[in-house]
């Protein structure tokens, strides 16, 4: 079977337990205060950069320990992870810990915590990436945002960024990393659950997104989710049983199970010809859905 | 006329060659969304067209080996025709005895994208006309970056053109030197800025001690002196190739030495490309380069004027020919209907392409749609809504193509035959639906064939040329164009819409006779089923020209062949113009889909 999942770099969402090694980069006269080899915590100052308002921390955003500490460039870092990978964002690295909007709140009145990565499972409004970077967040973890606000909130043109056409924006204060990409969808209940058992705990952030190398926006955070179940290796392959996710159309965030899969193409609901899975869906339905559209997430 | 409505049925012929030693091939075109691969085999003593496929390229993340979407190809075409090609996973080459394996393979791609050249040099601006005739139809993307000459950038503003420089990740660095000897520190300064930019695309290393990579080669083109000069201050860092300076006589060897650039720097990129290099028979070229080459071989052996068409996810690219030799390039290779949407719509606007689409679409649902492509890379449209973006998108990227810098295509008259290619006109969900993308981009005056190689190997028959000119002519004449969508006649005046501009008298073998009256502003199918044959006589109004001038009578001198769609009757005029009332627009679109559609007779 050749259709195998390629839009997440770990052929799925979310990665339970993973190796990682990342940069934090040093802006230009930032202070590093670790060496290589050091042990540091998620929570650990590891440089200190000049803002506005004096000086303020670089916090390690994982547990694990320093790599290298390359002047001008970055300190590295590696250590044990839950890795969730979004579809697309904005943004280089952050560190903070995570929070979510109390309840019932509107997210234009809603208080916004100083450092704090907002995590909001729906489309995100302008209004509120507007609030999040005036109030101090350092990131926002969003479901879904309509195109043109985000490229409102960028005030870039974001098809020439993810094309590197134009340099990646100068780190701004804020992270912005939309799990389920454009439009109005929903954030998966799997990865939603995640955030939620981590609220208040330290995540580190980066928004890079480059498509044609597959480089998403990721959420690290430290340690292992063994509530998750073990982490199964790459390939993963759309073949019977495999339990995907639907990318777009009308069945967008519908999950379901693989039951079978044709030999021959047949026509799809734009109209044209392809291969299709016939997938159980967990509302009970049972449809035929082209191979291009699905995720596995299981 | 007769030479030009035969073209479809001259293109189905064949011409008896004799097949030269080679058993079997495979034909690989990797693109940058999906691997179309094709087996060509021996069938009663003539190459045909065996199995066609196309899976998603892998070149990122879980997959990063492009070797593992072609061999999910040949995994999918051993289980379509039954032929083994692979033994523990690795291709056989050439043919057993068993018949397993194929005895060659040839690569076309445009998987990396093309070969990024940063401009420089003080020839760039005043030679740029000749630059341009020089790279037309090379599948390369021209930079430009004002990179300083005496070093007194600030800081902020080096750091500002390192981080330009590094997302555009230029291949090579081409410096234009002036045609006659110029002041020494011309040239120096610009050998200069080309040595700041090599330093600037070093990697950052973690650690200093690691060995520095060569930089990024640098094509010269000037007087003798001056190369001496620039190869002098380049060669400690980077190879240096001289070729002439710029005139209108000596523009192939700096085309030879970019186009040789494409195999070694753009695709050498792909993960796994050296074991995919190592099972192909021919340097891999560039697919628009091997297009180009079927157009040059249909226009010459049927002496008419040809236009092959490829809208691709990230790139477009057109190849004209005509019957007289000349190659009329034209190519986009950033811009298409996938990862290519976001240039595509910097390029021709937002509300050039939706004045396409019938459904209420506003800008936030189009840059959702090229986002969503863009970051999903192999997503097809999901839904009709998303197929009207994605030929909306095509129309666009033709006519972006068309009108390049330095392109020549769009006065090419008559387009006597178009053919369509690609995964966006191949997999159409109606034949109408790529004919009206090719009329409503390529706007064809006259009389014009169109045809649709539904099995997408032309692309790769250009290359397939370079081993072996028979099999690549005998496979265009036998499966590159397969199905006639129908000849098209395009009728242009002034007329008032609604009023006669055209009466077309069918005579059929048989001996029935048909007369259809053709109004100003409409498109009509006429019922000329495939197979079926007849004589056609135009009388079009005074006003009115089907391509030999304002009221000129014409009669075929041969039966015309019907193609699916019948024989389409364009008198929509030329350029086409789209009502500037958004309902009367769309009403217009409908119809005429619906027209070619065949909806009414339904």
């Amino acid at each position: 079977m050749s259709n195998v999942a390629l839009d997440y770099p770990l052929g799925r969402p979310i990665a339970p337990a993973i190796t990682v090694r990342r940069r934090r980069p040093l802006p230009p006269g930032a202070v590093a205060r670790v060496q290589a080899g050091n042990g540091v915590n998620a929570l650990q100052p590891i440089a200190e950069i000049t803002t506005q308002h004096g000086r303020a921390p670089v916090l390690a955003g994982i547990d694990g320990r320093v790599v290298a500490v390359t002047p001008g460039v970055g300190i590295f870092l590696e250590g044990v992870a839950t890795l969730l990978q979004g579809m697309i964002g904005i943004g280089e690295s952050a560190a903070g810990p995570l929070a979510f909007l109390p309840q019932g709140e509107s997210p234009a009145v809603a208080l916004i915590p100083r450092g704090a990565i907002l995590v909001y499972p729906q489309p995100v409004p302008l209004t509120l990436l507007q609030r999040a970077a005036a109030h101090g967040a350092v990131g926002v973890i969003a479901a879904s945002a309509s195109a043109l606000e985000l490229e409102s909130f960028a005030r870039a043109d974001i098809s020439a960024v993810l094309e590197w056409r134009i340099p990646l924006p100068v780190p701004g204060p804020l992270v912005v990393i939309l799990t389920e990409g454009l439009g109005n969808a929903a954030m998966q209940a799997d990865m939603l659950a995640v955030l939620r058992r981590r609220e208040g705990e330290m995540a580190l952030i980066n928004g890079v997104s480059h498509p044609r190398q597959n480089m998403r926006p990721e959420v690290l955070l430290s340690g292992a989710d063994t509530s998750l179940g073990e982490y199964v290796p790459q390939p993963v392959l759309l073949r019977r049983g495999a339990l995907v996710r639907v990318a777009a159309g009308t069945h967008r965030g519908s999950r379901g199970m693989i039951r079978h899969i044709p030999a021959h193409s047949a026509i799809d609901a734009a109209g044209l010809r392809t291969r299709c899975a016939i997938i159980d869906l967990e509302n009970g339905e049972r449809v035929s859905l082209p191979l291009h559209l699905l995720d596995v997430v299981g | 006329m007769g030479a030009t409505t035969s073209a479809a049925q001259s293109l189905h012929a064949g011409h008896g060659r004799q097949p030269s030693a080679a058993r079997s091939l495979l034909l690989i075109d990797c693109g940058s969304a999906y691997t179309k691969m094709a087996l060509v085999g021996l069938v009663e003593n003539r190459y045909r067209l065996l199995a066609s496929v196309a899976v998603p390229t892998t070149l990122a993340a879980p997959q990063a080996d492009i070797m593992i979407g072609v061999r999910n190809a040949m995994s999918e075409i051993e289980q379509i025709t039954g032929r083994v090609l692979l033994r523990a996973g690795q291709p056989i080459l050439p043919e057993d005895e068993d018949g397993s394996g194929v005895d060659a393979a040839v690569l076309v791609s445009s998987a990396m994208g093309p070969l990024r050249l940063m401009t420089l040099g003080p020839g760039r601006e005043s030679l740029a006309m000749l630059l341009q005739r020089a790279l037309s139809g090379l599948f390369i993307q021209l930079e430009t970056q004002q990179v300083p000459t005496d070093g007194a950038l600030a800081e902020g503003d080096l750091h500002r053109l390192a981080a330009h420089l590094r997302a555009v990740q230029p291949h090579a660095a081409l410096i234009i030197g002036a045609p006659v000897p110029t002041p020494n520190n011309v040239i120096a300064a610009a050998a200069q800025s080309a040595a700041q930019m090599i330093d600037m695309l070093q990697p950052a290393a973690m650690d200093v001690s690691y060995p520095r990579p060569p930089g990024i080669p640098v094509i010269f083109s000037g007087t003798p002196a001056d190369a001496q000069t620039v190869t002098a201050m380049l060669q400690a860092r980077t190879s240096v190739q001289s070729v002439d300076a710029l005139s209108p006589s000596t523009l192939s060897p700096l085309t030879r030495a970019v186009s040789a650039l494409y195999d070694g720097y753009a695709l050498r990129e792909a993960p796994g490309f050296a074991a995919l290099r190592r099972i192909v028979a021919t340097p891999p070229i560039a697919t628009v380069t091997s297009l180009g080459g079927v157009a040059r071989f249909l226009a010459h052996h049927f002496q008419m004027n040809v236009v092959a068409v490829d809208v691709g996810a990230s790139s477009t690219e057109l190849a004209g020919a005509t019957a007289g030799g000349e190659y009329l390039p034209a190519v986009h290779p950033t811009a298409g209907v996938g990862a290519g949407g976001g240039q595509l719509a910097r390029a021709v606007g937002t509300e050039n392409i939706l004045r396409w689409v019938t459904a209420p679409v506003d800008e936030d649902d189009l840059r959702e749609y090229i986002l969503t492509h863009l970051i999903r890379q192999r997503l097809l449209p999901a839904t009709p809504l998303a197929l009207e973006i994605q030929y909306a998108m095509a129309r666009e990227a033709i006519r972006l193509a068309m009108h390049a810098p330095g392109t020549r295509v769009a006065g090419l008259h008559p387009m006597d035959i178009v053919l369509g290619t690609g995964g966006v006109l191949a997999h159409v969900a109606h034949p109408a639906d790529a004919a009206l993308i090719m009329l409503d981009g390529l706007q064809p005056r006259g009389i014009t064939s169109l045809v649709l190689d539904s099995a997408q190997i032309a692309g790769m028959l250009g290359n397939l040329a370079m081993l072996s000119p028979d099999i690549a002519a005998e496979l265009s004449s036998n499966d590159a164009v397969p199905l006639l969508l129908g000849s098209v006649i395009a009728a242009e005046g002034d007329a008032p819409e609604g009023q006669l501009a055209l009466r077309i008298v069918l005579e059929f073998l048989d001996g029935r006779q048909q007369v259809a009256e053709i109004a100003n502003g409409s498109l009509v199918r006429l019922p000329v089923a495939p197979g079926e044959h007849a004589l056609l006589s135009l009388y079009p109004a005074p006003n009115v020209d089907i391509g030999l001038g304002p009221g000129q009578h014409a009669r075929s001198s041969e039966p015309v062949e019907g193609g699916v769609l019948g024989l389409i009757v364009d008198a929509r005029g030329r350029p086409l113009r789209l009502a500037a009332d958004p309902e009367m627009r769309v009403e217009q679109l409908r119809t005429w889909r619906k027209a070619l559609r065949g909806e009414d007779e339904s």
